[in-house]
């Protein structure tokens, strides 16, 4: 007796090997697509509060050191859309200037207390632009000064 | 003349491969689906750029997450917040959570510090003094 074989076609068997091979490519783009996020990674600025509550009691103006470093008061104001800086009552013309007296400050006497008091009107990103410089510069003691709801409605 | 028939082993068991494909992809659709989820809860803000930001280590500390936007809204856990019911909620987290609470900052770069100076103010009064501001690396733009 003559037996029929069937022979399969040389198609199904290159249809079948690449079942797997898509598969693995699937999973692959699944895998890429998913680990890449266009989300750009948030770092994290530990502040202190320079408040009127605790032992932080303070009055507004600040107090100012007239002779010492122990306490740096950096005040920004906001006029003509521009940022304005001042260091213990002396005014600076830009942010390299303060950079420079703060590690020049530093040097001197390197755990000063560092208040930065911004205007209302200041845009945040310029405070935390002096606050990174702060940071940046060394001083380990930097704090926000905010003030209590009474005090802001004064 | 009889031909033996020798079954073929492979065809006798299960297939296990179309299994094991859509395992996988099950597995790989509910990672993406949290991790869309994850994103989906934090607001999309213009933080501002700082050179001295630390990363966001591991942490079990409980932790609160306001959002200010461009316009001085507060937002928190996804929902807006007016600023007289901040105190009232951070009370409530840190009645919910201890002293141990982290309190972070997203606030746009654009908001004014008259808005930013009451989340702060009303953190102290809490009694919350774990407080962090969310940035992005680099310089801020000139």
């Amino acid at each position: 007796m003559k037996r029929k074989f069937h022979v399969e076609r040389g198609g199904a068997d290159f249809g079948s090997s690449m079942t797997p091979m898509i598969d693995v490519v699937f999973l692959l783009l699944v895998f890429f697509v998913w680990t890449y996020s266009s989300q750009a990674v948030e770092l994290l600025l530990p502040s202190r509060l320079a408040s009127p509550q605790g032992d932080q009691h303070r009055q507004d103006p600040l107090p100012l050191p007239q002779e010492d470093f122990d306490q740096l008061v950096i005040r920004i104001t906001w006029t003509g859309d521009q940022p304005h800086w001042s260091l213990n009552n002396t005014d600076l013309p830009n942010l390299a200037d303060l950079r420079n007296r703060l590690e020049t400050i530093h040097g001197i006497f390197a755990e000063s207390r560092v208040i930065i008091d911004p205007s209302p009107d200041v845009p945040l990103g310029h405070v935390i632009e002096v606050f990174d410089i702060t940071r940046m510069v060394g001083f380990g003691k930097v704090s926000l000064a905010a003030r209590s709801d009474s005090r802001r409605q004064n | 003349m009889r031909i033996p028939n020798f079954p073929r082993a492979t065809r006798s068991g299960i297939n296990m491969t179309p299994m094991i494909d859509v395992v996988f992809l099950l597995i790989i659709f509910f990672l993406v689906s949290s991790h869309l989820a994850r994103q989906e809860a934090t607001l999309p803000v213009e933080l501002p750029r700082a050179a001295s930001g630390e990363h966001d280590l591991p942490s079990e500390l409980p932790r609160v997450t306001l959002t200010v936007q461009a316009d001085g809204s507060y937002w928190l856990a996804g929902q807006s917040l007016v600023p007289s019911a901040l105190r009232a909620r951070l009370r409530q987290a840190l009645q919910t959570h201890g002293t141990d609470l982290e309190f972070r900052v997203r606030a746009s770069r654009d908001v004014p510090y008259r808005s930013v100076e009451p989340v702060m103010a009303a953190a102290a009064e809490t009694g919350i003094w774990n407080l962090t501001f969310a940035v992005l690396e680099g310089k801020e733009r000139p």
